[in-house]
């Protein structure tokens, strides 16, 4: 009999973009960066909505995760 | 003038406030001892480094954004504490009938199941189950196309994570509970930001997609998010769903599938932020004047 699948074996690695962080401005309440897509768009990422934080928490949600499909 | 709490590093509310045409005070809950903060039984104060001060008297509306994602502080006694803290002002405003959005948490309070079983009353919602064991895993038909879904987003082994992937039940392990959904074959994504009885739809095609998540190829992906136009009977299911959900903001999920709307979720506080970076379409004008409404 075959090995049954876990979700490990189903598992894929997310995209990722390294952090950007950047000089915060209390004056705007804004970071200031090359360009504001660099501070990600809920976490430090790019252009998106960044999957994972850095503690493995689904970042689009508080406690509120979405998936597509 | 409006509170947004929220945390430093986040893109979403740096792109919101260059729209912002009317007083507001960004509260970054990770960057807690830059503010001076007072807060009693009467009355409340919140002043930032350079001098911009939100109180009970001047605080109108209050929107939170993802304030917990982010690490609030490396002690956990600290962090426990502010996170109370954060959610007893997010109260008082609540408690006034002055939030814009949603709480935290809210999407646990609901489950996907009961978002599905209401849904369904107005929209068509694709065949979808939980559960674990050979009873439940052999509980499938055959010769349908089911997709395996992660209902916490954890990720497995520190790096990996179950997105959305085609999968055969009876090939699964009984031993790990599964969440299963009939697969939906579709060329479009739809993803519908509510704002109030507004509703702002994008579609993306999946045509250069390699697997059936997008989001597992968001940040290779070249094909944009464009707006269009909902028919006046699915603007009317989709209200109509929310209406009886109970909220006026959040993003929903859909696959469209010949003529018909597949529901696939509500994310009470899902990112919206990458339909439009750029504000090219209006959205960000958009949430702007919505959470304006009652400052």
């Amino acid at each position: 009999m075959s090995k049954k699948l876990t979700p490990a074996d189903l598992a894929a690695k997310p995209d990722f973009f390294e952090p950007v962080f950047a000089e915060f401005d209390y004056l705007d309440q804004k970071n200031l960066a090359t360009s504001p897509l660099m501070t990600g768009m809920g976490t430090p990422t790019f252009n998106g909505t960044q999957t994972f934080d850095f503690n493995g928490r689904p970042s689009d949600s508080d406690q509120d995760n979405d998936r597509s499909s | 003038m409006l509170l947004i709490i929220t945390g430093k590093s986040d893109g979403t509310i740096d792109a919101l406030v260059d729209h912002l045409d009317y007083p507001f005070f960004r509260l970054n809950l990770d960057d807690f001892l830059q503010y001076s903060f007072v807060f009693s039984n009467e009355d409340w104060s919140i002043t930032n480094p350079v001098g911009l001060t939100i109180t009970s008297k001047t605080a109108t509306s209050c929107f939170w954004w993802k304030a917990f994602m982010y690490q609030v502080n490396s002690d956990k006694y600290v962090n426990d504490e502010l996170k109370i803290i954060a959610e007893t002002i997010y109260s008082w405003f609540v408690t006034r009938g002055k939030v814009k959005g949603n709480p935290p948490y809210l999407e646990s309070s609901w489950g996907k199941f009961r978002q599905a079983d209401i849904a369904s009353k107005y929209l068509d919602v694709p065949t979808q189950k939980v559960g674990w064991g050979s009873d439940f895993l052999e509980s499938f038909e055959e010769g349908i196309e089911w997709v395996a879904k992660s209902l916490s987003g954890t990720l497995i082994n520190s790096e990996k994570a179950l997105f959305t992937t085609e999968v055969n039940p009876a090939e699964l392990d009984s031993k790990f509970p599964w969440y299963i959904q009939k697969k939906i074959v579709s060329d479009v994504d739809i993803t519908i930001l509510a704002m109030g009885t507004t509703l702002y739809a994008f579609e993306k095609s999946r045509s250069d997609l390699s697997g059936i998540d997008w989001r597992q190829e968001q940040f290779r992906s070249q094909t944009r998010w464009n707006p269009i136009a909902l028919t006046d009977s699915e603007s009317s299911a989709i209200l109509a769903f929310l209406s009886e959900m109970g909220i006026q903001w959040g993003r929903m999920d859909f696959l469209r599938q010949g003529d018909t709307l597949q529901f696939l979720e509500l994310n009470p506080n899902g990112q919206w932020v990458f339909l439009d970076p750029q504000n090219e379409h209006g959205l960000l004008s958009a949430v702007a004047a919505y959470l304006k409404a009652s400052s």
